[in-house]
């Protein structure tokens, strides 16, 4: 499901059969769309729009290829997204994977008036990167020449985009508003743009955390004695288990309080900031890290514990990221990494760290 | 959904099933003590000797591994909190306890979770009889099934991030790895993985890249020396998971091993290295 704008989705699929098979508009009402400060779409949200979608359910009509019309509808559905009532609508487009590469282009001309050439350039990046994630047919998606822009030539393409024709700044993926942020000063349409991108990745952290470190200890917490002070530690006779549930061990003090916390998730980001000691969450990561390593001697410091912090500002995740040469935080886990192209994020952070070194 | 074998599978509430598919046996139940009643049962058709203590023990193992696995759920976002409460509290539900009437059948060893054909392994070497070579030859598979899928899901995430550094430090991603530039290799594709790539030039791949790799990879890398280890002896793979302080890699990242239950297997542990040999060997298939 790649990201055309806030609110508009395109899904390729390679099963739509026969070349005259228009691609489908389809409308869906989501519920955790809700989240004003996150555009994007979770993990389970998603799976239910493709279930809709392979169903046939949803469909409003379809979506015309002529270059002059396809900027009608991306302006037609732009309107209607503006001026809904109802905040939780989303549009996705169900195309074929050529559709879909066409529909890319219209979008760059639409959005940065890109020419043909840089815009199939740049559609290239969004078909190469969402076929990872499906099972497409290697050869078939070759053969329609989705590969074959040299390097330099995607570099160069990027460095054009430096200005939105059609829409509002905020409205577009957050890629390019990255891209924009840091080629550009600082002004009040990017410090809305920096609260958003903070608050996804304080909730990418959390769901990071839930999965390396929650699930793990939910799996294991018959093994665990108590966990004290953010260290864990484990019953030294093998067949110590403790057999009872993990609410009765947060309530006798042998687990962390967030353990049975039904509010402790991704959906709930203020909650968890600001009501839990984020030095002990990274305690426990860190103890469970050192605990797993079979080598023993080395105390593991998790790379993102120095972003627990309750003060975080975008301004330290840019900094984060600008020390960390190579590491990333920005955009790239789970649901995001499919919406949003990580090769830009990559190349926007790339070119940062160049301009201040 | 507790999973008693491959085949045969014990849920609350249908709808809320981990994915239904052919072949299987669903048994609904409504509460905790027709839980327990079947997965007696169960126990009784497949392990005729347990004893009543042991039995019980066990069933607790199973039941705290569904709780666990809900809370691991909930954490991961799979499911929402009013379905986590609607699940978890069948377990403090009671209910009319089941008869002996149920239709569950004797399991062929080919059914069995990973850790039965381990307890059988364990009890022949604590005994010295030969065990039965299919029941080796079938633990051997799965073993070694277990620690590819294992390394492939930990390569892939690797993937992720390798075409990231490729990016951001400049260099040509026309000089970088293949498998970086191929859709196909991704976690769903392993038969297609393993016949096109050589398991030992992407172990030494990640040899060489890991070192400099997110410190979160160290969560998993407590096996690492049997990192794509193709070869891997049964023995190997046991020390492994016996020395592990937390079992987590196989029970989550391997499709024979996902439905198996942790605490089970290291209770079998414990019955070995304590050589328990009685109580070993009534869960073993013979």
């Amino acid at each position: 499901m790649i990201f055309l704008r806030e609110g508009l989705f395109l899904y390729p699929k390679s099963n739509i059969t026969g070349s005259a098979r228009a691609p489908g508009i389809h409308r869906f009402s989501v519920l955790d769309f809700r989240d004003e400060l996150d555009p994007y779409l979770g993990e389970n949200t998603v799976l239910d729009i493709i279930k809709n979608i392979d169903s046939g359910l949803n469909q409003i009509g379809e979506f015309d290829m002529d270059q002059g019309s396809s900027s009608n509808t991306f302006l037609d559905l732009s309107h209607q997204l503006e001026t809904s009532q109802n905040q939780t609508t989303v549009f996705v487009i169900v195309a074929s994977w050529d559709d879909s590469f066409k529909i890319l282009k219209r979008l760059f001309y639409f959005l940065f008036g890109l020419n043909e050439e840089d815009q199939g350039v740049l559609a290239t990046l969004y078909i190469k990167h969402s076929a990872q994630f499906l099972e497409v047919e290697k050869e078939r998606v070759k053969n329609i020449g989705y590969y074959g822009h040299s390097d330099g030539k995607v570099r160069h393409v990027l460095s054009k985009l430096t200005s939105v024709k059609s829409l509002p700044k905020s409205k577009i993926g957050f890629e390019f508003q990255l891209l924009h942020l840091l080629k550009n000063d600082r002004g009040d349409e990017n410090l809305k743009f920096e609260e958003r991108a903070l608050h996804i990745v304080k909730k990418q952290l959390i769901t990071d955390y839930l999965r390396e470190v929650g699930s793990v200890l939910a799996l294991n917490h018959f093994r665990i004695q108590g966990i004290s002070d953010g260290k864990i530690i484990t019953f030294k006779d093998e067949n110590q288990f403790n057999w009872s549930d993990i609410v009765d061990r947060v309530r006798n003090g042998d687990l962390p309080l967030w353990m049975a916390d039904p509010l402790f998730n991704a959906d709930n980001v203020s909650h968890v900031w600001n009501n839990y000691d984020l030095n002990d969450l990274v305690s426990v990561r860190d103890s469970l890290l050192t605990l797993t390593d079979m080598s023993s001697g080395e105390v593991y410091k998790g790379i993102s514990s120095c972003l627990f912090k309750r003060d975080l500002s975008f301004g330290d995740v840019l900094k984060f990221e600008a020390e960390s040469g190579i590491t990333r935080v920005l955009f790239n886990r789970f649901q995001y990494d499919r919406q949003i192209n990580p090769f830009i994020v990559d190349w926007a952070l790339s070119m940062h760290r160049a301009s201040i070194n | 959904m507790i999973s008693l074998s491959k085949k045969t599978f014990l849920l609350f509430d249908s709808t809320n099933a981990d994915g239904f598919s052919h072949n299987k046996l669903y048994f609904k139940v409504d509460g905790v003590s027709q839980l327990r009643s079947c997965i007696k049962n169960w126990y009784r058709i497949n392990f005729k000797n347990i004893s009543e203590e042991h039995l019980e023990k066990i069933i607790s193992m199973h039941i705290n591994h569904y709780s666990n696995r809900l809370y691991a759920k909930l954490y991961e976002g799979n499911i929402s909190v009013s379905e986590f409460r609607y699940l978890h509290g069948y377990l403090s539900k009671s209910s009319e306890i089941i008869g002996n009437d149920l239709r569950f059948e004797k399991e062929t060893m080919m059914e069995m979770h990973l850790e039965f054909l381990v307890a059988s392994y364990l009890t022949c070497k604590l005994t010295g009889n030969q065990l039965n070579t299919s029941v080796s030859q079938l633990l051997l598979e799965k073993v070694r099934e277990s620690v590819v899928e294992f390394s492939l899901d930990l390569f892939c995430e690797m993937k992720d991030d390798l075409s990231s550094r490729i990016v951001q430090s400049n260099q040509h991603l026309n000089q970088s790895y293949n498998f970086l530039h191929d859709p196909l290799f991704n976690r769903n594709q392993k038969k297609y993985i393993l016949s096109k790539y050589n398991l030992k030039e992407l172990r030494d791949i990640f040899y060489q890249e890991v070192p400099r790799m997110y410190k979160r990879f160290s969560l998993k890398l407590f096996s690492e020396r049997h990192f794509f280890n193709s070869e891997i002896s049964i023995d190997d793979y046991l020390e492994s998971e016996m020395n592990c302080p937390i079992s987590f890699a196989y029970f989550t990242l391997s499709s024979c091993t996902a439905f198996s239950n942790p605490a089970l297997l290291r209770h079998i542990f414990y019955l070995y290295n304590q050589k328990q040999i009685e109580d070993l060997s009534t869960l073993s298939i013979f």
